[in-house]
């Protein structure tokens, strides 16, 4: 046996040789298999990762082989003679490595070893003289190298696993395990050890005569802060000398919300969110930073997770360790021609050189809406309608006293049907839904690989009722997700290591046929007086010319079943290059993302019957159904499925290295990307289905003088495939520099509170290709699919397509420029317990697409080309200040950020408005409020005679009445105009409070944001207009009427139908979208350590947490992030209770 | 180790160097340039397809020119012709003004002509189209003169883009406003040079395409409207100046332009190639009926052809569940006492045996045959056969075995989806009359089965006799015998007795009110009465006036004061029969003309707008 194994250990060598001969030969043609085949090979001399737990008195080596054979699959070979000189062993470890245990057990042994594959051969240590093994007898000289065992624990006493420890200067090092220890074999007496461990204080030691050195580690104040991800690599706080913020996994996670765009509001200065819809897996955040900063292109920012281009809705919190927002030219101008909007990056958690931490996280809530609007009823509603008709001077006999009195009136079985009073949202929602999350993660490592595996899944269901009483299927909006993440990285060799990220979000939603859109728009409009609920046999009652019926919309339009996955992989390299020159490394990687998704739509449509009985019945079975509509009633079958992929390659060289009092460091890198998106076939997609492609080179060099004064170039030479070629690739440059004054030794005799006071400037160029108006607009196209024309008699003879001028080409079409400058300052005082840091920036985007409106239309080019003309500027600036102090027992923290930002149009291209100022975008700022200008209700018929004549409709008291702005007696679109408000929110604000005591912990972020308006539209609000019979609340005592001719009041007159002169978008109908909000609040309690360590956890925590608690508006009606008009799927607030256990 | 190292130094970072220079060139290749359009003489035939599709056709894209004026109302919530009735339409909204899009169209239309004879034939083509080419671009040159026809006859002096402009031209938002006389005779310019490029008629496969017909007719319609008085003389437009002085609108008023505009129609009329189409000579309702179901061309000198559809039908046969249109539009009242009876007496003329009460019975076309009717007002007994086969009225019949009842448009309460009025829920028909001109018998409705095969015509041999006539009598003191020829022509089809009639036929001034009438009727539905009114320079009195109907939407007073039942069909019958205002109308001097549109005037302060606006 002993000899076969040889032969394998030769003939796995040989191989091994030749493999890597093939290799060498292969690498002169190929650039990237190579790499793969390589580590194959590689991977044969790598050490193995097997753990082995020993706890022996005096026992024999070939005992403690046996016990690590069974333990490890690892087999033995050796000569039996050459064990007869073998002591005994005594030993005790838990999950050591094999090297670990072997090192040990042959410390004092005349042989070595050598690992090949799972053999492990036992050899003579050639150079040792063999001493024989006596524990009494004192050594004849002290050895002039010992083991030392260092103990590594924290401030608590508790040990701390996977610190590092290090003997300074060499390349020894080692990591302690579950205990804290660390052996470091032969260290030299007088060695100066250097322990670290991330959170925590790095300490040094000097190896005196102890062998065991008990170490403990303070805790970092504010150790998330202190490496900050930037693009393209991580700097130290203290180096930053641009505008960057970030966010931790801690804070994400107290958000119990299903999309991680909704967790960030009030997190981050200088983000702007707003949350549109609740709909379950269609509830994204709108994210903005720093405002608005052009009117025509895209104006998101550039999110990238893990250095990759991708959404990062989906992504599970637990999974991310940090939220980065890039925010100045200094530290987005690497991503040149993308970095204008600011840039916002996702980092996913890596493994530490730590044994398995295993976390568990559960968690279930209950989400409601925030708001929902309240309608009146039906007896109600039809009095106003009865007022409508009056104003109208229409007949409004019908509606008698007696008449309105039977709706609300239950006497007679028949009434529920005749003189309905349906509460629609009630009939339709319940009050609130559950949401479930599960997460489990492990992560790890040894020397030789480190891995991050989680897994996560996410169920979030909606509102809707009879979810179960549907017989052939489920109607309800239910979003599912599952997350895989793997993130592993090995150590090839010592300066050689490799990443392999792969994550999968896969989802399955279920809606019903109607979209929600669809669902929520009927249940608002649908008067409660319209029919029942459903007719008396059950079938789905109707009135004609008015929406269907809600409950019908519902539950008889079938469903959708939206399948999607998408696979996020990354493979990358990175070397260490010490071997050129000191501080270098290179890097490669290649990503490929996919999503694919299939989306099946089983759509049918019902049947709908009108009931009439004679109203004095008592019979229900007497009536008439009359049908309404027609049903397919059989579920249709259609499915929709493509997909998108992306793939990146990236290669750079780094450079990092100090040079006493300099540091320098350095970075170029190259990257390429393509994407293809999931837009459909047909030849009119042709152009839009090629590829969108990136292609750059990015530089940056650091400077760094003493740890005080640092300076920054940025650069990013990049282009697109969108602009004509020759004219592809900008330049965009910025330069920074901070000087940390704190740290002149004049500064701390001045202040020796203040501990930091670091200015920061940057000033750079970057650049926006996302200006809108559609792909390579460089080019003249013709369409020669326009509407044509047939001849022949019988209109059957030639026939032709049309063919015309579709696009007019610029061919000086280029991207948005944006010119940046950022000033910054942050302070410490008392350690680091009280922080402040102050932001200032103006921004100047020029270049924007702009269609030229001052071209008179005799030129008859439909379509004139964009040219790059706009030119808009935002300024504003950032607040944070902070302050935490933790005591022995309880601690508090206090976190306040405030953001604004302003823009400003400075040209548009536009005709001169001449006397008409008020038309002219120049001057204001993106998009504001277009309409009339209300100036109250009109009070009289003498006030109607004498104002100005409006020419929308007739016009009677108590109409809206709108300023004659162009002073011509006429109100007509010429005194139309821009009147202000704007609909995004100018100024965000977060303040995050906290308190623990001891195992108790408490936080709560309010979060507000300031200068929005939104239209009070649609026809939910606005009585009675488009066939709308739900009526507001709010309506019924706040309009005005003839007995109350409140000429303030908040609803004018009521009319009976679609009133044309008060529906115009005015002044009268902006709401202010100012809002306070307890955002989030979490509640939790870890257990003991001591305790939970009995049962065999490391950490374990319970939590309560909620999200959009309380709000604070103007609006009332509805939740004030609404967008215009009246929202769809309202926005939740979601009360959650899980726990989170570690091991 | 080293050597390993430098190797895979080397690789990593030759990779930072060895991007692929090619990777942004995903350039379109696909994409059609004009180089497609004028090297291949197949999508050079598309471009000029896209001119015809432009070819203005109001009564087919956009019907609320009817409602617009004194023929009908759309009685939907806010139609476009809303904004017409109530004159509040403006320099800023003004539907029917399609000033960018007709400019739009001119300059396909030029970049055609300039380029269509630069189109490489190969040797087949060459054979087949070589003679087509000169052809081509004069139908194009005509499709031009027609867009600027419409600018005239909308805004009437319009700047003249005689060159193709493009972005970089300094100039090209400098442009003035051209008088009107200059785009008339820009168009008739335009006209005489391609006559004689077109032929008179086409192949089969090729009927259609311009002809020299139509190059006449529209020469004669420019000529008309040159001379009425909206253009000719009108002292209103005195003031409409450009900057440097120049008159955009003639200030004299020149009795030669109806001389010109006479011999212009008598030139179509003297082709000889068109004659009034008489399909059934003995039934003269089906006889003028049919011309507006039926692919004919032999009173159709300009087409706008569309394939087999229903949308008329759609449109316009009432709205009740047995007929299943939608009955868009209530004819006016003024309309319906518009139509003679059929003795050539108009109603209010003493001897034309008018009764306004009672009814009648016997038998009225159904569109299929001869239909039995009774209960019809004596209203609506011994009119112009024209009238029967225009209006849907109370009790009139339509395709009646198919359908099972007549038109009921009174109010009836409990009508059970027996009724094409109120109080149907939505809106309905307010005037009692729907628009049954245009319907084909065909087309069934309810089973959605049977298509209408139609030209929509753009010019047609009635219009230019009724021109004639028009032009001829302005330019005479008194009407001769040719006038009278010219409009009894277009009566005798529909079996109306020939004028003169009345002694006011003798004067100018009567039969001015004949032809204009005659005009009203024959091509009523038609988008002529719209623009009519403005050149004769009468809307503000038709157009600025309460326009009426029956009472079809009678209050709850009403009908209880009936004394049946409020909610029978005798009750809604019982109040039915009388004239009631359906709406009120602003018709003001500024009307008259377009406004520029005001986004224009902001883009170029050369463009002058025009009188009152």
């Amino acid at each position: 046996m002993q000899l076969t194994n040889l032969r394998k250990i030769r003939s796995c060598f040989s191989t091994c040789q030749r493999r890597l001969l093939n290799a060498k030969k292969t690498l002169l043609f190929m650039k990237f298999t190579a790499f793969f085949i390589l580590v194959v090979c590689l991977q044969v001399s790598a050490r193995s990762t097997a753990q082995v737990t020993l706890s022996e008195q005096n026992a024999s080596l070939v005992k403690v082989f046996k016990l690590i054979e069974k333990q490890s699959g690892y087999h033995f070979w050796y000569d039996k003679a050459l064990l007869k000189n073998a002591g005994l062993v005594s030993i005790k470890v838990k999950n050591a490595t094999i090297t670990h245990v072997l090192d040990l057990c042959f410390s004092n042994e005349p042989f070595t070893y050598t690992i090949v594959e799972n053999l492990i051969a036992i050899q003579p240590r050639p150079t040792q003289p063999v001493i024989k093994k006596d524990i009494d007898l004192p050594l004849p000289v002290p050895p002039p190298f010992d083991d030392i065992t260092v103990v590594v624990r924290d401030t608590a006493g508790l040990p701390l696993n996977g610190a590092s420890v290090r003997v300074k200067g060499t390349k020894q090092g080692v990591s302690s395990d579950a205990d804290g220890n660390a052996v470091l074999k032969n260290v030299a007496p007088g060695s100066i050890l250097e322990i670290s461990f991330t959170g925590y204080n790095s300490q040094e030691v000097t190896v005196g005569n102890n062998k065991t050195i008990n170490i403990r580690l303070t805790v970092l104040q504010r150790n998330l802060d202190d490496i900050v991800v930037v693009g393209y690599g991580t700097q130290k706080k203290i180096t930053i000398s641009g505008a960057v913020s970030s966010v931790s996994t801690k804070e994400l996670k107290q958000s119990p919300v299903a999309n991680l765009s909704n967790a960030l509001a009030g997190r981050l200065p200088g983000l702007f969110s707003v949350q549109n819809s609740g709909e379950p897996g269609a509830d994204a955040s709108r994210i903005l930073i720093r405002g608005m900063g052009t009117y025509a292109g895209g104006q998101n920012p550039l999110i990238l997770v893990d250095g990759v281009e991708r959404s990062f809705d989906g992504i599970d919190a637990n999974e991310v360790e940090s939220i980065t927002i890039l925010k100045d030219a200094s530290s987005t101008a690497v991503y040149g021609v993308r970095g204008a909007n600011g840039v916002l990056l996702v980092t996913t958690k890596r493994g530490t050189n730590a044994k398995p931490k295993v976390s568990v996280t559960l968690q279930n809530g209950l989400q409601s809406p925030t708001r929902l609007p309240n309608y009146l009823n039906s007896f109600e509603t039809l009095s106003l309608y009865k007022e409508g008709l009056i104003n109208d001077g229409l007949s409004a006999a019908v509606y008698s006293d007696e008449y309105l009195a039977k709706f609300k009136d239950r006497s007679n079985p028949t009434y529920q049907y005749l003189y309905p009073d349906v509460d629609w949202f009630d009939a339709i929602l319940k009050p609130n839904s559950t949401m479930s999350q599960a997460n489990m993660n492990v992560s790890g490592g040894t020397q030789a690989a480190k891995y991050f595996v989680s897994l996560s899944y996410l169920q979030q269901n909606g509102l809707y009722k009879f979810e179960d009483n549907i017989k052939d299927y489920n109607i309800q909006a239910i979003n599912k997700r599952y997350n895989f993440r793997s993130n592993i990285d090995l150590n090839i060799t010592k300066d050689l290591t490799m990443q392999l990220n792969l994550g999968d979000i896969i989802r399955e939603r279920n809606y019903p046929g109607a979209s929600a859109n669809e669902i929520f728009n009927t249940i608002k409009l649908i008067g409660p007086n319209y029919y029942p609920f459903t007719n008396p046999d059950g079938s789905i009652s109707g009135l004609q010319n008015r929406d269907a019926n809600p409950y019908g919309t519902l539950t008889k339009r079938g469903y959708q079943r939206l399948f999607e996955n998408n696979l996020t992989a990354t493979a990358g390299f990175n070397l260490n290059m010490p071997f050129v020159t000191k501080g270098l490394s290179a890097k490669t990687r290649l990503s490929f993302d996919a999503l694919n998704y299939r989306n099946v739509n089983r759509s049918r449509s019902f049947d709908s019957y009108a009931y009439s009985v004679n109203d004095t019945a008592t019979d229900l079975t007497q009536g008439t159904y009359t049908r309404l509509s027609t049903g397919s009633n059989i579920l249709g079958y259609d499915v929709t499925s493509n997909g998108n992929r992306r793939t990146l390659f990236e290669a750079s060289l780094a450079y990092d290295r100090v040079f006493g009092k300099h540091s320098v460091k350095a970075l170029a890198l190259y990257t390429q990307q393509s994407y293809l998106s999931d837009i459909g076939g047909g030849t009119q997609n042709a152009i839009a289905g090629l590829p969108f492609k990136y292609q750059g080179y990015v530089g940056r060099l650091e400077y760094g003088y003493q740890g005080k004064l640092f300076g920054e170039f940025n650069f990013g030479y990049n282009g697109s495939e969108n602009f004509p070629g020759g004219k592809r690739f900008g330049f965009f440059p910025a330069i920074s520099g901070s000087y940390v004054i704190s740290k002149e030794d004049f500064f701390k005799d001045l202040i020796p509170a203040m501990n930091l006071l670091k200015v920061r400037a940057s000033y750079g160029l970057v650049g926006n290709d996302n200006s809108g108006g559609g792909r390579f607009l460089y080019q003249s196209t013709w369409s020669i699919t326009e509407p044509g024309y047939q001849f022949g008699i019988n209109n059957d003879g030639n026939g032709y397509s049309g063919a015309a001028e579709q696009a007019t080409g610029n061919e000086n079409i280029t991207w948005e420029k944006a010119r940046k400058i950022n000033i910054g300052l942050d302070a410490g005082l008392w350690q680091d317990q009280v922080t402040l840091s102050v932001d200032v920036f103006t921004d100047k985007r020029s270049n924007i697409l702009t269609r030229p409106l001052n071209i008179p239309s005799y030129i008859g080019i439909s379509n004139l080309p964009y040219i790059n003309a706009g030119v808009v500027s935002n300024k504003g600036f950032e607040v944070v200040l902070e302050t935490r102090k933790q005591y022995r027992n309880y601690g508090y923290f206090f976190r306040g950020n405030y953001s604004f930002a302003r823009n400003k149009i400075l040209d548009q291209k536009e005709p001169k408005f001449i006397g008409r100022e008020w038309q002219q975008a120049v001057n204001r700022r993106i998009a504001e409020q277009y309409g009339y200008t209300a100036i109250g209700l009109f009070q009289d018929a003498k006030d109607v005679q004498n104002s100005a004549r409006q020419t929308f409709g007739s016009v009677q008291p108590g109409d809206i009445k709108y300023k004659d702005l162009n002073a011509d007696g006429v109100i007509d679109q010429l005194d139309e105009g821009f009147l202000g408000p704007v609909g995004t929110p100018e100024s965000f604000a977060g303040l995050a409070l906290g308190f623990n005591y001891k195992g108790f912990d408490l936080s709560v972020l309010f979060q507000g944001a300031a200068g929005g308006s939104v239209y009070y539209t649609g026809n939910s609000i606005m009585p009675f207009s488009g066939h709308a019979g739900s009526i507001l609340d709010e309506v019924k005592d706040n309009h005005w009427t003839v007995d109350n001719p409140n000429p303030n009041a908040l609803f004018p007159r009521m009319s009976s139908n679609d009133n044309v002169n008060n529906y115009k978008n005015s002044t009268f109908w902006i709401r202010s979208s100012d809002y306070i909000r307890l955002k989030n609040v979490e509640a939790g309690y870890s257990f003991p350590k001591a305790w939970l360590k009995k049962i065999g956890f490391a950490d374990g925590r319970v939590f309560i947490n909620a999200i959009n608690v309380l709000t604070w508006d103007k609006i009332k009606t509805f939740d004030p992030e609404i967008p215009n008009g009246t929202g769809n799927y309202p926005q939740q607030k979601v009360v959650n209770a899980g726990l989170n256990f570690t091991f | 180790m080293l050597f390993r190292n430098i190797i895979l130094s080397t690789l990593l970072v030759a990779t930072l160097f060895t991007s692929c220079r090619k990777f942004l060139d995903v350039v379109p290749s696909e994409v059609i340039t004009s180089e497609n359009i004028w090297g291949d003489i197949n999508n050079a035939n598309r471009a000029l397809a896209r001119l015809y599709n432009a070819l203005p056709n109001e009564t087919r894209s956009s019907t609320d020119y009817w409602s617009s004026t004194d023929e009908a109302k759309n009685h939907w919530e806010n139609p476009t012709s809303l904004l017409y009735n109530n004159g509040s339409w403006g320099p800023t909204t003004n539907p029917f003004g399609n000033w960018e899009g007709t400019y739009s169209d001119i300059r396909k239309a030029s970049l055609f002509i300039a380029n269509i004879e630069k189109v490489p034939l190969n040797t087949d083509q060459a054979v087949f189209y070589g003679p087509r080419i000169p052809r081509f671009k004069a139908e194009a040159r005509f499709l031009r003169a027609m867009y600027y026809f419409q600018l005239f006859k909308k805004y009437g002096a319009v700047p003249i883009i005689y060159d193709i402009l493009n972005l970089d031209d300094p100039a090209a938002s400098q442009l003035p406003r051209n008088s009107a006389d200059e785009v008339v005779e820009y168009i008739l310019k335009e006209l005489d040079e391609i006559l004689p490029l077109l032929p008179q008629s086409y192949e089969t496969a090729d009927v259609g395409r311009i002809t020299q017909g139509a190059v006449l007719a529209l020469k004669s319609r420019t000529l008309l409207y040159a001379a009425s008085p909206l253009f000719n003389g009108n002292r209103l437009y005195a003031n409409v100046k450009n900057a440097d002085g120049k008159q955009l609108f003639s200030q004299v008023y020149d009795a030669e332009k109806w001389k010109k505009a006479a011999d212009a129609a008598k030139k179509v009329l003297d082709l000889n190639v068109y004659s009034l189409y008489n399909p059934t000579p003995a039934n003269p309702v089906n006889n003028y009926a049919q011309l507006f179901f039926t692919r004919e061309y032999t009173e159709t000198i300009l087409a706008y052809t569309v394939g087999n559809n229903k949308d008329f039908e759609w449109d316009l046969v009432p709205n009740g569940a047995q007929f299943g249109g939608h009955g868009r539009f209530s004819v006016l009242q003024e309309l319906i006492d518009a139509y003679e009876m059929k003795n050539g007496y108009p109603i209010n003329t003493t001897g034309s045996g008018y009764v306004s009460m009672g009814t009648w019975a016997g038998q009225i076309w159904d569109g299929l045959k001869l239909s039995a009717v009774s209960n019809v007002s004596n209203m609506y007994k011994d009119r112009d056969p024209r009238f029967y086969a225009s209006i849907f009225f109370q009790h009139s019949v339509w395709r009646l075995e198919k359908v099972g009842r007549p038109v009921k448009l009174a109010w009836w309460g409990n009508n059970n989806n027996n009724s094409d009025g109120w109080p149907k829920s939505g809106t309905n028909c307010e005037s009692g009359y729907n628009i049954r001109k245009w319907a084909s018998p065909e087309v069934d409705l309810k089973s959605g089965t049977g298509d209408a095969r139609r030209n929509i015509p753009i010019f047609r041999l009635a219009e230019i006799y009724l021109n004639y006539a028009e032009a001829l009598n302005e330019y005479l003191p008194a009407p001769d015998q040719n006038v009278y020829d010219a409009v009894n022509a277009v009566r005798a089809r529909v079996s109306m007795p020939a004028l003169p009639i009345l002694a006011s036929d003798q004067t100018k001034e009567g039969m001015r009110a004949r032809i204009r009438n005659e005009r009203r009727i024959e091509l009523a539905f038609e988008s002529h009465r719209f623009w009519d009114v403005r050149r004769w320079l009468i809307a503000k009195q038709v157009d600025n006036t309460n326009v009426h109907g029956m009472n079809a939407r009678p209050t709850t007073a009403e009908l209880t004061g009936s004394g049946f039942n409020s909610n029978s069909e005798e009750a809604g019958l019982a109040v039915f029969y009388k004239p009631v205002i359906i709406q009120s109308r602003v018709f003001q001097d500024k009307h008259y003309l377009m406004p520029i549109p005001k986004s224009e005037i902001d883009k170029d302060p050369n463009i002058v707008q025009n009188f009152g606006w």
